[in-house]
């Protein structure tokens, strides 16, 4: 089993959660520069924990599991840690609003108050991951990407509310709720 | 938008009643109250309110973000005409006035705040509002929401921690009814809020004032400013508040509130729609917790209310020049509307609202379209099931319809697989226990994608919706076994690659593949619309179908145009390509024996006489295979081998002729007299001319396919034999550029080129200067002669919109895009 270093696991756990991307989009994905992430992604492809094809990555069933195994380690104490899941129990009533409203959102045509409403729910999941960055400091950079697309949302680029293939609002609070699940060991029910 | 203020004539008069007509200006009076003076005017009922101009936001802010004692004294002077319009009192105990506050900028802008509702409650009024019908689940509801929305908006204080604890003195005072214990809970309220700012005040003027000061402060939120920024919206235009008088619908049984449509929005008919609740607020609609009456019902309502909502309808219609949705509360017999705005509607309403309004002298022509998206276009004309399939199809699962569409393919379980099957050019049909975002690369593949697990609100759900692709959750008659790739229902186990149909509107999961087949050209409205955008656009527009079933579609759409039709893809769909392809490269082989010859004209005539089976149709052309294509390098495995000869045009006759007897032998044995071939990669005219004599031949009309620039600077020449032309625009432009055709086919990796600054613009999405010069001749052509057009199945209909602008009136494109660029052509016409 490869036991990965700190910033090997953010690089691949960006590769885990955002499959075929190229490395640009995965250092923004998960706060990097690219002239880190780069070598990190080609030595991961060296041990056969990654695959790359032009320019685009996904993980090998080994970089999975190496990924799994970090969470694991590294965040096993958080798993009892009240703090931590009283968090998350408050997680699950944003994260059901927020749903809720993106859907309203696309039934809508994209309806302006029902956006304005939704860009509070992502300014209320943004101050309360505030109370989680001192434990796990990498959450900034969801912090720092729902912030950017927020801007892209208010400039008139409505697609930044949920279109599946840029780093949508919608996009990245997927992928934050898949890491919070894997952080605190808990299978997707929905 | 440009926006100028019209500084220097500062009004000492800051607050303004709605009805008074300068309030109308919404540079200085904001939108909302705009539109509630401009109701009023109309004779619209609506609750009294008062506006604070954006001259008073000047004043707060000259007076260092502070309401001056001027403003103060305004705001208290017009609170009390409010409160003698509606025989309340503000603070009262027992007849309180209560206000809401909103914002009112010139142009509504992210980030500037919200509405605050209730405002005006304390303890004690809040005791009398228990003690009255409404109950203390009413009085606390109010005033809790008051509370909430002041603490979240005015003193950004997190709404769901407030409500948290003061949870104990809720529940207390919800079962005694007692002064102490709503006393107590205030007083938990100030606590909880005190220990997060400096102050609290239970005081309703002190809450006013906070409140109209956080709508100022709120017009400089980072978020508000970014947006003016990036409009080039001057900093000191301001923003306005209104103050609206609350009013009740639970005041006694002659009393209710609700929402009403002018349209049905589903169907866009022209009858009164919506809900109403007697003896309730607003908030108990939202809640589902009360059985509303349906408006729709002629018989359920009061026939004095009837009479005035059908009054009202068609002054607001008059208005708006659109169906409209009113937010009303009727108060003690008295009926007020609240608010007034464009009402949301399903894209078949849309289309029929529409028409209807044009048949009503509301808008004109171009004003309809302009009402309509392409996206509904799109969303009426997707293919539905075709309805005797559907009778004779098996139901198998039944789960949540959230992403409504008709889909069939290949069941895959695992998003990779499904991804990797749908490239190699398999529909397929995603089937997931549930979803991550590990999935979104199958989910962007998949024709349709259905989860066993989840509820309405899910990921998955959200995703299909905006990739408008149907989507079932919680199908949970289906367990899947993922290690033996297999799922099973009711019994019966099925294997990963059966077939199966989903319709997301439903939630029905069926076995088997039922046919799809294009729906928006049975619905009259959109017909209607289409004809009027061709009118405009002068256009025809032609399609580009792949098979045999599509020519029927076509044909039965009863369309004005022809078509173009490429011999390969029919052959694709025929089944036989694999034979066709050892066939081709045979055929290029030196020495191949004669029989090949004979082989491939009957391919090709089995193939091309599904173009004519079924009733009578317009222009056929037949697009000529080219062994150059990229398809072909792909589909042929010795293509290297194949002698250099063979990849031009007119390279080995013996080939072309076949398939050239093959076409005709289709035509004659159907009895059509004017089928064309299209021969594709010329670069001369003189080519050109070699050609249409071997098509002559064989009674064939001559057309060309341009697909270079050579061919492009001689169009004039080709074109003077007054031959049927096409430009297949995505090649052109991508032979410029020397792309392969990969970039082509994933035009969002060019998008992003363009926003890294490598290229000034995506060139499938806005034709280079370059490409436009050189397309004048054809253009000019174009013009002169209707028979050249643009072949576009390729490229976005963006570009197609550009050269309609610079002159050409024909193009073709596959068939489900030839509804959306019909309209896309007529709406962007100018006058």
């Amino acid at each position: 089993m490869t036991v990965l270093s700190e910033q090997e696991f953010r690089v691949l756990n960006g590769a885990h959660l955002k499959k075929m991307a190229t490395a640009a989009e995965l250092a923004s994905a998960v706060g990097l520069d690219v002239a880190v992430v780069e070598p990190v992604l080609n030595a991961a492809a060296g041990s056969g924990l990654l695959m790359a094809a032009e320019g685009r990555h996904l993980l090998l069933p080994e970089g999975t599991s190496a990924v799994h195994e970090y969470y694991r380690t590294a965040y096993e104490a958080m798993r009892s840690n009240d703090l931590v899941l009283a968090w998350y129990e408050r997680f699950e009533t944003v994260n059901e609003q927020f749903i809720k409203q993106v859907s309203e959102w696309q039934s809508t045509d994209g309806d302006e108050r029902v956006q304005s409403r939704l860009i509070k729910t992502v300014e209320r999941l943004t101050k309360n991951l505030r109370e989680l960055t001192p434990i796990v400091p990498r959450y900034e950079t969801y912090v720092d990407r729902f912030g950017g697309s927020v801007a892209r949302i208010d400039q008139g680029e409505k697609d930044f509310v949920c279109k599946p293939t840029i780093d949508s609002v919608h996009n990245i609070w997927f992928e934050f709720h898949e890491d919070i699940l894997t952080v605190i060991g808990r299978p997707r029910d929905t | 938008m440009q926006l100028r203020v019209a500084t220097g004539v500062m009004d000492d008069n800051f607050v303004r009643d709605v009805t008074d007509s300068v309030v109308e200006d919404a540079l200085r009076f904001g939108g909302k109250a705009s539109g509630l003076a401009k109701m009023a005017r109309a004779g619209i009922p609506i609750p009294p309110a008062f506006v604070i101009g954006v001259d008073g936001f000047r004043e707060f802010k000259t007076s260092g973000g502070k309401i001056g004692e001027r403003l103060l004294s305004q705001i208290h002077d017009a609170i009390g005409t409010l409160e003698k319009q509606s025989q309340r009192s503000f603070g009262d105990q027992d007849r309180p006035l209560l206000v809401s506050v909103r914002s009112g900028a010139p142009v509504s802008m992210p980030g500037m705040m919200d509405t605050i509702l209730n405002l005006g409650l304390t303890s004690a009024s809040a005791l009398s509002l228990a003690r009255g019908p409404g109950g203390s689940d009413f009085a606390l509801d109010t005033w809790l929401r008051f509370w909430r929305m002041f603490a979240d908006i005015v003193l950004g204080i997190d709404p769901s921690d407030l409500a948290h604890s003061v949870k104990d003195a809720e529940s207390t005072a919800r079962n005694e009814i007692t002064a102490s214990a709503f006393q107590n809970l205030e007083r938990s309220i100030l606590d909880h809020i005190e220990a997060a700012c400096d102050a609290a005040s239970a005081d309703p003027f002190w809450q006013l004032e906070q409140a109209v000061e956080a709508v100022f402060r709120s017009w400089d939120s980072a978020r508000a400013k970014a947006y003016r920024k990036h409009h080039g919206i001057s900093n000191d235009l301001g923003t306005a508040v209104t103050i609206q008088a609350m009013v009740f619908g639970n005041a006694d049984d002659n009393s209710g509130s609700g929402v009403a449509l002018t349209r049905n929005p589903n169907d866009g008919s022209k009858t009164l729609y919506g809900e109403y609740l007697i003896g309730r607020q607003g908030e108990d609609l939202v809640s589902g917790t009360h059985t509303p009456i349906d408006l729709s019902d002629p018989s359920a309502l009061d026939p004095g209310l009837r009479q005035a909502f059908e009054k009202h309808s068609q002054t607001l219609e008059g208005l708006y020049a659109d169906a409209v949705d009113i937010e009303f509360t009727v108060e003690s017999g008295k009926l007020y509307l609240l608010q007034v705005r464009p009402a949301k509607r399903t894209a078949a309403a849309a289309i029929k609202i529409a028409e209807d309004l044009v048949a009503e002298g509301l808008i004109d022509e171009r004003t309809a379209l302009a009402r309509i998206t392409s996206e509904q276009v799109r969303k009426v004309s997707r293919p539905s099931f075709d309805e005797n399939e559907l009778a004779m199809a098996l139901v198998v699962a039944q789960g949540l319809g959230s992403s409504p569409g008709h889909a069939c393919g290949a069941a895959i379980l695992d998003a990779d697989r499904a991804a990797d099957r749908a490239l190699a050019g398999e529909a397929v049909i995603l089937l997931r226990p549930t979803t991550s975002p590990q999935d979104i690369r199958g989910m962007l593949a998949a024709n349709g994608v259905i989860t066993a697990r989840g509820g309405a609100l899910s990921h998955a759900a959200v995703v299909s919706r905006a990739l408008d692709r149907p989507c079932i959750v919680g199908c949970d008659a289906i367990a899947i076994d993922a290690s033996r790739k297999t799922f099973s229902i009711a019994g019966k186990t099925y294997r990963e690659g059966d077939k199966i149909s989903m319709d997301g509107g439903s939630g029905k999961v069926f076995s088997g593949a039922i046919k799809l087949k294009a729906a928006g050209v049975g619905m009259p409205s959109l017909r209607r619309i289409l004809e009027w955008a061709d009118r405009r656009s002068e256009t025809s527009v032609w399609i580009s179908p792949k098979s045999g079933d599509e020519f029927l579609e076509a044909a039965s759409a009863a369309v004005p145009a022809g078509s173009v039709v490429s011999v390969t893809d029919l052959i694709i769909a025929k089944g036989t390509v694999s034979r066709f392809v050892e066939l081709t490269s045979a055929a290029g082989l030196p020495n191949g024996p004669r029989a090949i010859a004979d082989e491939i004209r009957s391919i090709v005539c089995e193939a091309c006489a599904s173009a004519f089976s079924g009733p009578p149709r317009g222009s056929v052309q037949f697009r000529l295979p080219r062994v150059s294509s990229d398809r072909a390098r792909r589909l042929i495995e010795n293509w290297q081998e194949l002698p250099p000869g063979f990849f031009l045009p007119l390279g080995s006759l013996t080939y072309l002729r076949a398939i050239l007897l093959g076409i005709s032998a289709a035509a004659e044995s159907a009895r059509y007299r004017d089928a064309t071939a299209l021969i594709g990669g010329i670069s001369s005219s003189s080519e050109f001319v070699a050609f249409q004599r071997e098509a002559r031949q064989m009674g064939l009309g001559a057309g060309a396919m341009i697909q270079n620039a050579m061919a492009l600077d001689d169009v004039v020449q080709i074109a003077e034999s007054a031959t049927p032309i096409w430009v297949d625009i995505g090649d052109i432009v991508r032979t410029m550029y020397g792309f392969p055709i990969e970039v082509q086919q994933s035009l969002e990796v060019l998008d992003q080129y363009v926003k890294d600054d490598l290229v000034r613009a995506n060139p499938f999405r806005r034709l280079p200067t370059y490409v436009t010069n050189l397309l004048a001749a054809a253009a000019a052509a174009a013009e002169k002669s209707v028979s050249v057009g643009i072949e576009g199945s390729a490229v976005p209909p963006e570009l197609l919109v550009e050269l309609h602008r610079i002159g050409f009136r024909r193009f073709s494109v596959s068939i489900g895009r030839r509804d959306e660029l019909r309209f896309l052509l007529g709406r962007s016409q100018k006058e």
